[in-house]
């Protein structure tokens, strides 16, 4: 390989993409699509492990006692919950103090639903010496007369962690599908300038060229494609999630997690997929191109 | 020197191109290789091109069974090869220079030698003063020039023409097969197809012609000696 075939190939290449103007823009646009969708199905897989991992590390619950327990009854349960080993501390959250937090949250629908009393129920919050314990001592907890349920993060835990494995599942499935759509996109494109230069591939081969020198200005095609695919939406992707988790941080308390190393971590995904897409894909074409026409001139 | 050793040439359809051709064309000859449509000639240089395979026989080139040539090396071998196409086969949007820079260009020519060199035969095909025309405004016999040009720039030592004056007229013929000669007696060797008879006729080179495949005609026959 010498100065003049890198030369030549990049020259050409860059002037395959330009002659085929609107079908590269449209592969780019298809690809652009391909690459936000997997940089947000890894975005929400990267969010709910936070999330899960978050769930995981917090070591208190909330123990609500059933409706229309007497003032005697709420003791007796404290009584209770002392005596539990893996209890660390306690407080009694009544069933006021919860209509007073949601007041503001909730407007006109609190008058409306403190018609029929609080619909909120008695309830402890609780905090817990040892984690490793958290399955036994809701066990213990839930054993406890009037007690009506316990908020069981275990569940939750257990719910982010199979949404998380769905996730995952589903983009590794989402990167694969996509990643062949857009390598038969890049190769149908290609196609196309292959089928306009036909004739000076044809000359090309009967003055002598070799195989990769008529084949390397369209894996460069394939290349610039890609790169430049994983370039937009890198962008795309970075503006679109941080307006995203900017806006929703506002709304509810949603904390998304967001670093420039992820995005330049995206950034490096997607600029590795862009050139192996684009080289696959121009392989593939010019390959099929040059089997199909042999060692003919015709074009 | 080349040799068309029994070789014969059966295409999917049945047909039988070439039916056991034996020809020798020792090394600076003017051959002309004459015949009716479906005679075979485009099949014999084809093979010769290693466009198409011979489905029996052997081709050699200056000691080379180009017939078990593999398939890699078939570029390198092109090269010693220059080919003129009767449809011209240029690139409209390019130059006169740039077509035939063109294929210096995709064998890795450097660029000096290839701006030198292109002004040579640009030169020599008398398109000197017009190598910054496009091709498309240019006449049919100045488009076959530049065709020659670009077939003679990697200094071939064998020219194959296939009916290069099938597409111009009889005056620009003349000149491009004159043009051909001039090339051939400074010691390139010319095989020119053609069914043009009267063409033939004005010059005063071996003619072969081949018929169902076969060749029925040798004005100079050249046996080779064992």
């Amino acid at each position: 390989m010498n100065l003049q075939f890198v030369k030549y190939s990049l020259k050409e290449g860059i002037k395959n993409v330009w002659i085929n103007g609107i079908m590269s823009m449209a592969s780019i646009a298809v690809m652009v699509c391909c690459m936000i969708l997997t940089g947000s199905a890894l975005l929400l897989s990267l969010n709910l492990s936070s999330a899960l991992k978050s769930v995981e590390h917090q070591n208190s619950m909330t123990v609500f006692l059933k409706k229309g327990v007497t003032k005697d009854q709420i003791s007796k349960v404290e009584e209770k919950i002392r005596n539990v080993p893996n209890i660390l501390k306690y407080e009694y959250y009544s069933s006021e103090q919860a209509s007073e937090k949601y007041r503001e949250v909730l407007g006109g629908l609190y008058e409306v639903l403190h018609e029929s009393g609080s619909p909120f129920p008695e309830a402890f919050h609780i905090s817990m010496k040892d984690l490793g314990l958290y399955e036994k001592t809701v066990e213990e907890l839930k054993s406890i007369e009037n007690v009506d349920s316990v908020s069981d993060r275990s569940d939750t835990a257990k719910r982010l962690s199979d949404l998380n494995r769905l996730i995952s599942t589903a983009g590794m499935w989402t990167v694969c599908s996509l990643g062949i759509v857009s390598m038969f996109i890049i190769a149908n494109t290609i196609k196309l300038t292959i089928h306009s230069r036909r004739v000076e591939i044809g000359i090309m081969k009967s003055v002598g060229a070799t195989n990769w020198f008529i084949r390397a200005p369209f894996i460069v095609e394939g290349i610039i494609i890609g790169i430049a695919s994983a370039l937009i939406s890198s962008v795309i992707l970075n503006f679109a999630y941080k307006t995203f988790v900017d806006v929703l941080g506002g709304i509810i308390s949603f904390h998304g997690i967001y670093s420039k190393n992820i995005f330049l971590s995206i950034l490096g995904y997607f600029l590795i997929a862009g050139l192996i897409f684009g080289v696959v894909g121009g392989l593939i074409s010019i390959r099929r191109y040059l089997k199909r026409e042999g060692v003919s001139f015709e074009g | 020197m080349i040799e068309f050793k029994n070789v014969v040439k059966n295409y999917e359809t049945g047909t039988r191109a070439l039916d056991g051709l034996n020809l020798i064309i020792p090394d600076g000859q003017f051959l002309f290789i004459v015949g009716a449509s479906g005679s075979g000639k485009s099949t014999l240089l084809k093979i010769f091109t290693k466009e198409e395979e011979p489905s029996s026989g052997k081709v050699i080139v200056n000691g080379l069974d180009i017939t078990t040539m593999k398939k890699r090396k078939i570029p390198y071998y092109r090269r010693s090869l220059g080919i003129v196409f009767q449809d011209f086969r240029l690139i409209e949007k390019m130059t006169v220079f740039e077509n035939v820079a063109f294929a210096m260009h995709v064998i890795g020519a450097h660029p000096r030698e290839v701006s030198s060199r292109v002004d040579y035969v640009l030169n020599l095909v008398d398109l000197r003063d017009k190598s910054s025309r496009k091709v498309r405004e240019l006449s049919g016999g100045e488009k076959q020039r530049v065709g020659l040009a670009r077939a003679l720039v990697n200094n071939p030592g064998i020219i194959i023409a296939d009916e290069p004056t099938g597409n111009i007229d009889p005056a620009m013929s003349f000149d491009i097969v004159n043009l051909l000669s001039s090339i051939n007696e400074c010691g390139t060797t010319v095989i020119m197809v053609t069914h043009d008879i009267t063409l033939v006729k004005m010059f005063n080179f071996r003619v072969v012609e081949i018929s169902h495949g076969r060749l029925i005609n040798d004005n100079k026959k050249v046996v080779k000696i064992e």
